[in-house]
């Protein structure tokens, strides 16, 4: 953690005076965490991925404004904060502080857009904000009441319905690195800060089931988006559902498997996205996608991945909840998945037409390849530890 | 050897060779995988696979590469499938057959229409998929491995989601989708759509079914009369020659899903069907008309054999398949296709110049469909619901239309419906229906 907070200041510091220091600073201070860093729970695990993600980020990241590094390196250390203090508060403050940063990712290089999604997103972020803390404030007094505003402030702050309306503009319209670090990582710890803290309580079980269920079917609204962005925006909605529900149920392997799935193939399929969107605007209409061929493959690959394609990660994530959630529950988020099908066709479709590389591209070879390899090998240890 | 490896070399190969040798080395390579074939399913797909090949070579002029990649990796999925005794093996040749047929339904994949159809198509296999998938997940989560052993853990539940599953592949109704793939390319209507990936569930099917609850074989053996029933009704009034068939698929694939406790019946059928099938697939190019009743069919022989294997009347098998079907569906499944006979009757015949390939894939279909008669066996009460529904057909060789709209949010579909022609069908079901319950054995 030491090397992030540092890394943040030599980046504050280099980045005054060049333009290409900070990125570097940022890779090696990330690369020195993770060699620095033994997880020993799977709470540790899941902030491996956030790191690997981070780096991902780092080396795809193009035209960002000179705060992006010390603020990315910042948010990685508010959210190891997160995972590692054991009282609620102190946890809560290291979660406001990951919250202020995503704010400046969604806003990131500006515009009218920008400044409406980022002002949904900062109000219910700040509304969920306030009732974590009244729920943190009652704790002492009434644990259900604890329960039921600490749910209530998670799920907002998550994108849970009904609070879900904010999530698809603010993580479509951020620039692809915000979108990374918002559908890859904020969302993920959110779902952690209410696992580590949660209660359980019968009235609030029907709550958790019946919103997470409801925000699969809502996220169905991507059937009508003809911005890939908004529906990889809206697929995030669908993967969080199950991660809240199980963080609910404290079924902590579970969720360090669905975090793992959908924090790779999620950065990897907006980081995808952002260059052939970069190179053809945001209607699936007019992407050419042979002509970035190496961005449509692993593109390919992280939408097999998110529809559960056999021997992926998406498939065993899946097959994991078979052992914790009831019949009924299965059957629901299994229809959902499998009707979400159709938007992710529709972007398999625009992949499909033009012609191979008419120009050259930096398309970003070894920031995707790295959660190519990573996801590659996810699948296979799956596999054998089913 | 295993057979599934030459279609693999086939696909890889398919992404780098200049596109002029694509066909010639798919063909071989199919050649080769039927020579290595050795489980009956895999006899037939890879025969029908290398039949309807030879005929592409002639008939696909576009986008070859990306048809021919898509062929042989769904052929090389097939047999895979076939082969594989892993269930995580057999899942994943289950989801590649449904990407190829997507892939191939939108082969024409600037044509908005063909990628809309493919992604309806796939998103309704899809939905029973999502219930193949539970049912084996929570028998994984009882057996531990993904073996096939796991299969004898099966219970009411996860018996009925494995049913519905293998029903939606199957296009069986409720789950009808083939209608969306029609505007595939021929040979991919004659090779996935009638012959080998409607027939994926039923295959999969077959190799559990001896596992399966009382109480789902009950249940299967119900929908299989359901399909059967609704499908041949809607298909006497569809004019469209590959939608008609399409429904007739549906209409054997129910049929299939009824004898499927019959290991010798279903093996037959299975043959049978998939020849004439791909047959009349494959003639479609010929019949210069989408339109059935002002088609002009090629003059041609070689077709008499399939009709009999179609109509399912003496000498082909498919008449005693029939005889697991109560009357009144038995008499709606002669109705529908001796409606196409009457139709083929009637009609003007005319000289078609057909290309090599083209007539020599369909010669092989039309010989081939003799083989099935050798295994013909005469129940002399089965004639009945024939002379039955034989009168009847000569109603439907003019184009009847009737009038019903129906709109859904995001499939609309309208079939037209008149006063008189309902009444006279309702009253004619009733009386099957009356029919079947004074005789039912």
């Amino acid at each position: 953690m030491l090397a992030l907070v540092v890394g943040s200041l030599v980046c504050e510091i280099t980045g005054r005076f060049w333009k290409k220091v900070p990125k570097i600073i940022a890779i090696f201070s990330l690369i020195l965490s993770l060699i620095l860093f033994s997880p020993k729970d799977f709470l540790d695990l899941c902030f491996l991925v956030f790191l690997l993600v981070g780096i991902s980020v780092c080396l795809y990241s193009s035209n960002v404004p000179k705060e992006f590094y010390p603020l990315l390196l910042l948010f990685l250390y508010s959210v190891r904060g997160v995972i590692i203090e054991k009282e609620i508060f102190h946890s809560f403050i290291f979660l406001e502080i990951a919250s202020l940063i995503s704010y400046f990712f969604v806003l990131m290089g500006g515009g009218k857009r920008r400044l409406k999604s980022c002002f949904e997103y900062f109000c219910f972020g700040e509304i969920g904000s306030l009732l974590i803390l009244w729920g943190i404030a009652l704790k002492y007094f009434d644990t259900i009441l604890f329960s039921i505003f600490f749910t209530l402030g998670c799920m907002a702050k998550a994108g849970i319905f009904p609070f879900s309306f904010w999530l698809p503009n603010a993580h479509a319209d951020a620039k692809s690195e915000g979108s990374v670090v918002l559908s890859g990582i904020m969302v993920e710890v959110i779902c952690l800060f209410f696992l580590k803290f949660s209660l359980r309580d019968p009235l609030i079980d029907y709550l958790v089931i019946l919103s997470c269920i409801a925000t699969s079917f809502f996220s169905l609204i991507a059937f009508f988006e003809m911005d890939p962005k908004r529906i990889l925006a809206y697929s995030t909605l669908l993967n969080i559902s199950p991660i809240f529900l199980l963080s609910y149920y404290k079924a902590t392997s579970l969720v360090f498997l669905w975090i793992l799935y959908h924090s790779i193939s999620k950065s990897l399929s907006f980081q995808c996205i952002g260059k052939i969107i970069k190179k053809f605007g945001r209607s699936l209409k007019k992407i050419n996608g042979k002509e970035l061929i190496f961005s449509s493959i692993f593109l390919i690959f992280s939408i097999l991945t998110l529809m559960g394609f056999p021997i992926t990660l998406g498939f065993f994530s899946k097959l994991s909840l078979c052992t914790f959630l009831n019949l009924f529950i299965l059957v629901l988020i299994f229809l959902s998945f499998s009707l979400f099908s159709y938007p992710y066709l529709k972007i398999l479709e625009s992949l499909q037409r033009g012609e191979k590389n008419v120009e050259k591209i930096d398309e970003k070879f070894f920031a995707n390849l790295l959660l190519f390899i990573i996801g590659i090998g996810g699948g296979f240890i799956c596999m054998n530890g089913f | 050897m295993n057979s599934w490896i030459f279609p693999l070399i086939s696909t890889i190969f398919s992404l780098f060779i200049p596109v002029n040798l694509l066909s010639d080395l798919s063909i071989t390579l199919a050649f080769l995988s039927f020579l290595f074939s050795q489980n009956y399913f895999e006899i037939v797909v890879s025969m029908i696979s290398f039949i309807v090949f030879i005929y592409s070579k002639d008939y696909i002029r576009k986008n070859l590469r990306r048809y021919w990649f898509f062929m042989n990796l769904f052929l090389f999925s097939m047999l895979l499938f076939i082969k594989s005794k892993n269930l995580l093996i057999s899942l994943l040749c289950w989801e590649i057959t449904s990407f190829c047929s997507w892939g191939l339904i939108s082969f024409d994949f600037l044509n908005p229409k063909a990628r809309k159809e493919a992604r309806k198509a796939f998103l309704i296999v899809s939905i029973a998929d999502s219930f193949l998938f539970l049912s084996i997940f929570l028998l994984f989560m009882k057996g531990g491995s993904w073996s096939f052993e796991i299969f004898q853990k099966m219970d009411d539940i996860t018996s009925l989601l494995f049913l519905i599953g293998i029903i939606g592949k199957g296009s069986i109704f409720p789950f009808y989708w083939l209608k969306n793939a029609m505007i595939a390319p021929s040979t991919v209507s004659a090779l996935l759509h009638s012959s080998t990936m409607v027939k994926i569930g039923l295959i999969f099917l077959f190799k559990v079914f001896c596992f399966l609850t009382p109480t789902t074989k009950k249940i299967s053996y119900y929908i299989g009369v359901l399909s059967c029933t609704v499908l041949s009704f809607l298909s006497l009034f569809e004019r469209n020659y590959k939608k008609f068939f399409a429904y007739s698929t549906a209409i054997h694939l129910s049929i299939l899903l009824i004898l499927v406790g019959n290991p010798f019946f279903f093996k037959i059928h299975f043959l049978s069907h998939a020849l004439f099938k791909s047959y009349f697939f494959l003639l479609y190019p010929l019949v210069r008309r989408k339109n059935m009743y002002k088609a002009k069919f090629p003059k041609t022989l070689w077709t008499m054999f399939p009709l009999i294997n179609f109509l399912g009347i003496p000498p082909s098998p498919i008449f005693i398949s029939k005889s697991f079907l109560p009357l009144f569906a038995k008499v709606l499944v002669y109705l529908y296709s001796f409606k196409f006979f009457v139709i083929f009757l009637t009609r003007e015949k005319v000289d078609v110049r057909i290309k090599n390939f083209m007539k020599t894939s369909l010669i092989s279909l039309s010989i081939l469909s003799i083989y099935p008669f050798l295994f013909f066996k005469f129940e002399p009460s089965e004639i009945v619901p024939l002379l039955i529904a034989f009168p009847i057909s000569f109603f439907f060789r003019k184009e009847i239309k009737f009038k019903f709209e129906f709109k859904f949010k995001v499939f609309i579909r309208r079939i037209w419906v008149g006063k008189k022609s309902t009444v006279i069908f309702g009253v004619m079901i009733c009386l099957l229906l009356l029919l079947d319950l004074l005789f039912v054995k």
